[in-house]
């Protein structure tokens, strides 16, 4: 009854969006559509016709995907709907809905992928191999970075974030070269999500090319130095790439050096000034690394206000487009780091 | 025909001035048959007078340009440079140039200046236009057409103003030559008749069909319009000393000289920016000096090959050539700015220049003994070329098409690469580009300039954001059966930047080119857009598919003819029947 309900009222196309959007909302945390929007205005480029229209809402701050709920599937019922061209369509919604639970499916997405299939059948299928997430599809996904429809790069894109492995972080690397703002700003998120360490000197070129979703993916897999490296140049960041910089940094597994992580959250804190103190007392709620770093972030959430060091960081580059909030009351106390 | 009797000149001044006094309107009065056509002669009469006259040496005229600018003025500089004079009068035709005057007409006053100063020499009552002017120093004889536009009026004045001889007639009479108070008058576009001015007689003719003018270059007379033939011994004879400048297809056609029956307006003519100039040999076999002929496009001048008309130079200039003369190892060349430029005749280069010092509406230039040639190596043709098609005027295209088949022509592999620099720097105005880049299209040399241009990609990340011209170097490419460049055009194939048009073009050459190393590039393409429903994407998916097929890959296209998603466009262009119909895949 289902799959017949789907069939009467969705049609392919709209099956693929409502399927496109689950996966956009996994992706949550990596892609920062306002931040994609900044970067594109910021390196002069012209979004492709056909690329998603950017949200102007930020993501509060997530360094992992919250992906929906897998549901239970009936495998051989799957595989048999993908094997049938007018049964495939229901195939690879069901496959991308159960996730990592179609993985014994993927090969025959992958297959059929291979031999290409229609606009929308090639976007419900990179949709599902997404989902299920094993690396050996990257293979099969990495061409369609390079498609000539926007639509299936950007889904391409995200499938390779979900997939991982060292054919995604090629194809990625190909991504950060493309003619495609969004493409470029997608690739870079998946960088850091596949955790390809080979990739960081070309996400730091990124940054220097207006790529600014890379300093995040440095964060999160770059080496202390690299971080390092980053740090030094935090204060050129809008806000809100350096606030998801120094969140990759504090989830990220294995753990940065406290120290690295103390002096990362005191450049945030001197960015930011006092009104983000709850954006620090979420973050050190959630935060189960180190004691020193937690009690840096406690001590950043409850800083005194006008807590911003006189020697703080240099205004945002594009301060002009996200101004930080003016401050309600005249300074109070004298500010420090934690 | 007994050798007519030579006087000397000062016995026939006396006797123009009996004349005068005879007929008291200031001319003398034509005798015999003249401009008769029905009179018949062997030529006998015109090779004695040549051999009469061989001896007499032609004056040098004056090395000027003169200008017209406004409706009432005349401005002229010596061409070895010195100050510009200035004359004012109505002018109601373009003035003429002739030994060491200017003439010119206005208001029904015709006027005779000092060509190097520009002081008046004469006036006098007269209307109508002038079709050529002659002078020997003494006598100046102007050929005018009658106000009534027919016929022809031959008046010759002295340097007083004073009509010594007045011819009207009812042939069209062209511009006159002159030798030592001979008068050549060409007529009805198919004569030269001689005229003793003293006499007020023809004393010969011969017959030179399409000759309309008379002049005088290096020392030596000339008649002729189309071709220029030589008035020495073999004048009247089969063989005479003529020569014609090689014929090209040049925009607007331009010609060497303008009929001598025509009288020209004061402001320029499309005629006027579209010439030819050639200076024939004085001695010697018939030729064109230094081999060297130019031609003129607006802002365009054009070396060519007198004996092949191959192109040698090209000079493009900053405003339009209105008028010039060719001299002694170069062109005299005046531009609508009032700059008379000197180019060297071998070269191109120029040479130097002179100046009129305001804008000009026309321009007559008149060099016979002045030279001036430079030194500098030539500019190569190709670099040459590609400058005059960077003119971003309009009105410049139909010289730059011209061109651009020289530039496609050019057997240098060099040419390649600057054909693709016009292309890539989209430097070529747009109505030329898409001629542009099909002429690079069309070249079958410069291999090794193509392949460097396609190994270029787009990458943002290394601030590389130009895009080869993928589609005509896949033509050249493929057309040479240069596999090289299998594996650049498969990168192309699959970049989403390359613009469709060039996709397809570089399938069509990977489908002659690839290898079975393009074919994980190949299946990739057939694969993502085997289901286009786009024709030109559609046209490159049946190109790689024959690729495939070629390379033993043709299972995979049988099996795409065989599943739904393969667009009908494909199936159609690859012969295959559409989808969920019955029908043999192919």
């Amino acid at each position: 009854m289902k799959r017949t309900k789907r069939a009467t009222t969705g049609g392919r196309r709209i099956t693929w969006r409502r399927r496109a959007t689950i996966v956009a909302l996994g992706l949550a945390g990596l892609l920062s559509a306002a931040s994609i929007s900044a970067q594109t205005k910021g390196s002069g480029a012209t979004p492709e016709k056909g690329a998603a229209p950017a949200s102007k809402a930020a993501p509060k701050s997530s360094a992992s995907p919250t992906k929906a709920p897998a549901k239970k599937i009936d495998l051989a019922l799957v595989s048999a709907q993908l094997s049938a061209p007018a049964t495939l369509a229901l195939g690879l919604a069901d496959a991308e809905s159960a996730g990592s639970k179609a993985k014994t499916l993927a090969p025959r997405i992958e297959e059929l992928l291979a031999k290409g299939l229609t606009t929308d059948l090639t976007l419900a299928a990179l949709s599902a191999l997404g989902a299920i997430g094993a690396p050996t599809s990257s293979a099969v996904i990495a061409p369609y970075v390079q498609h000539r429809n926007a639509d299936v790069r950007k889904a391409a894109a995200l499938a390779l974030a979900q997939t991982g492995g060292p054919d995604a972080a090629n194809a990625l690397r190909k991504g950060l070269r493309s003619s495609d703002a969004t493409l470029r700003s997608l690739s870079a998120i998946g960088l850091g999500r596949a955790g390809d360490e080979q990739s960081v000197p070309d996400l730091s070129r990124a940054i220097d090319r207006g790529i600014l979703e890379a300093a995040p993916s440095i964060g999160a897999i770059g080496s202390a130095t690299q971080c390092d490296e980053l740090l030094a140049r935090l204060d050129k960041l809008p806000i809100d790439k350096q606030q998801a910089t120094l969140e990759a940094m504090l989830h990220r597994k294995p753990a940065l050096g406290t120290d690295l992580l103390l002096r990362a959250i005191a450049k945030v804190q001197a960015a930011t000034g006092e009104l983000t103190r709850a954006y620090f007392s979420s973050l050190e709620r959630n935060y189960w690394g180190t004691a020193r770093v937690k009690k840096a972030l406690d001590a950043a959430a409850h800083a005194p206000k006008s807590a911003a060091p006189k020697d703080s960081a240099a205004p945002p580059q594009d301060a002009t487009k996200t101004p930080p909030p003016a401050p309600k009351s005249p300074a109070k106390g004298k500010g420090g780091t934690p | 025909m007994s050798a007519p009797l030579r006087l000397p000149g000062s016995i026939a001044i006396t006797l123009v001035l009996s004349a005068l006094s005879l007929f008291g309107c200031g001319g003398g009065q034509t005798q015999g048959a003249a401009f008769d056509n029905t009179k018949r002669d062997d030529g006998t009469a015109m090779t004695a007078l040549q051999k009469q006259l061989a001896s007499v040496s032609i004056p040098r005229a004056a090395d000027v340009a003169v200008g017209v600018f406004g409706e009432r003025s005349l401005v002229g500089v010596p061409l070895e440079g010195g100050k510009p004079w200035t004359f004012e009068h109505p002018i109601a035709c373009r003035p003429v140039v002739a030994g060491g005057v200017v003439v010119g007409v206005g208001t029904d006053e015709m006027f005779g200046l000092d060509a190097r100063t520009g002081k008046q020499l004469w006036a006098r009552k007269a209307g109508g236009c002038i079709r050529g002017v002659a002078d020997d120093g003494r006598v100046t004889v102007v050929s005018a057409r009658p106000v009534n536009g027919r016929g022809g009026i031959v008046i010759a004045i002295d340097r007083e103003g004073q009509v010594v001889r007045q011819i009207e007639d009812g042939s069209n009479i062209g511009a006159p030559g002159m030798i030592d108070g001979f008068v050549f008058l060409p007529w009805d576009g198919r004569y030269v008749s001689a005229y003793d001015l003293a006499a007020g007689d023809e004393i010969a003719r011969v017959q030179l069909p399409g000759a309309t003018r008379a002049f005088a270059a290096g020392g030596a007379l000339f008649f002729g319009e189309r071709s220029a033939t030589r008035f020495d011994e073999h004048v009247a004879q089969a063989g005479a000393t003529t020569v014609t400048l090689p014929a090209r297809e040049l925009p607007d056609h331009p010609a060497w000289m303008d009929s001598g029956n025509d009288a020209l307006p004061p402001g320029a003519l499309v005629s006027d920016r579209s010439r030819l100039y050639a200076r024939p040999l004085a001695t010697g076999a018939a030729g064109i000096v230094g081999d060297r002929y130019a031609a003129t496009s607006g802002r365009v001048a054009m070396g060519f090959d007198a004996k092949t008309g191959v192109l040698a130079w090209v000079h493009t200039h900053d405003a339009s050539f209105l008028g010039g003369a060719a001299y002694e190892g170069g062109f005299a060349l005046c531009d609508a700015e009032g700059r008379v430029t000197y180019l060297d005749a071998k070269t191109g280069a120029v040479a130097g220049s002179a100046v009129l010092g305001i804008p000009i509406d026309a321009c007559v230039v008149q060099a016979d003994a002045f030279t001036k040639t430079a030194a500098d190596a030539p500019r190569p043709l190709r670099d040459a070329i590609a400058g005059a098609l960077r003119l971003p005027h309009p009105d410049a295209e139909p010289i730059q098409r011209f061109l651009l088949a020289e530039l496609t022509a050019l057997p240098d592999e060099a040419a390649t690469e600057t054909l693709i620099r016009l292309v890539d720097e989209s430097a070529a105005p747009v109505g030329l580009a898409a001629d542009v880049r099909s002429a690079l299209g069309a070249r079958r040399s410069g291999a090794s300039f193509m392949l460097t241009t396609l190994a270029q990609r787009y990458d943002y990340l290394e601030g590389a954001l130009h895009v080869p011209p993928v589609g005509p170097l896949a033509d050249a490419l493929a057309a040479m059966g240069e596999k090289r460049a299998a594996p650049l055009l498969a990168v192309h194939l699959l970049d989403p930047v390359t613009p469709v048009s060039d996709v397809e073009r570089a399938a069509s050459a990977l489908e002659v080119l690839a290898g079975p190393a393009e074919l994980p590039a190949l299946q990739q393409f057939f694969a993502a857009y085997r289901e286009t429903p786009d024709l030109p994407l559609a046209m490159a998916v049946a190109h790689v598919a024959r690729a495939l097929e070629r390379l033993g890959s043709g299972d995979l296209v049988a099996s795409a003819m065989r599943d739904p998603y393969t667009s009908d466009l494909v199936r159609s262009k690859l012969g295959a029947p559409a989808a969920g119909t019955k029908g043999p895949a192919k």
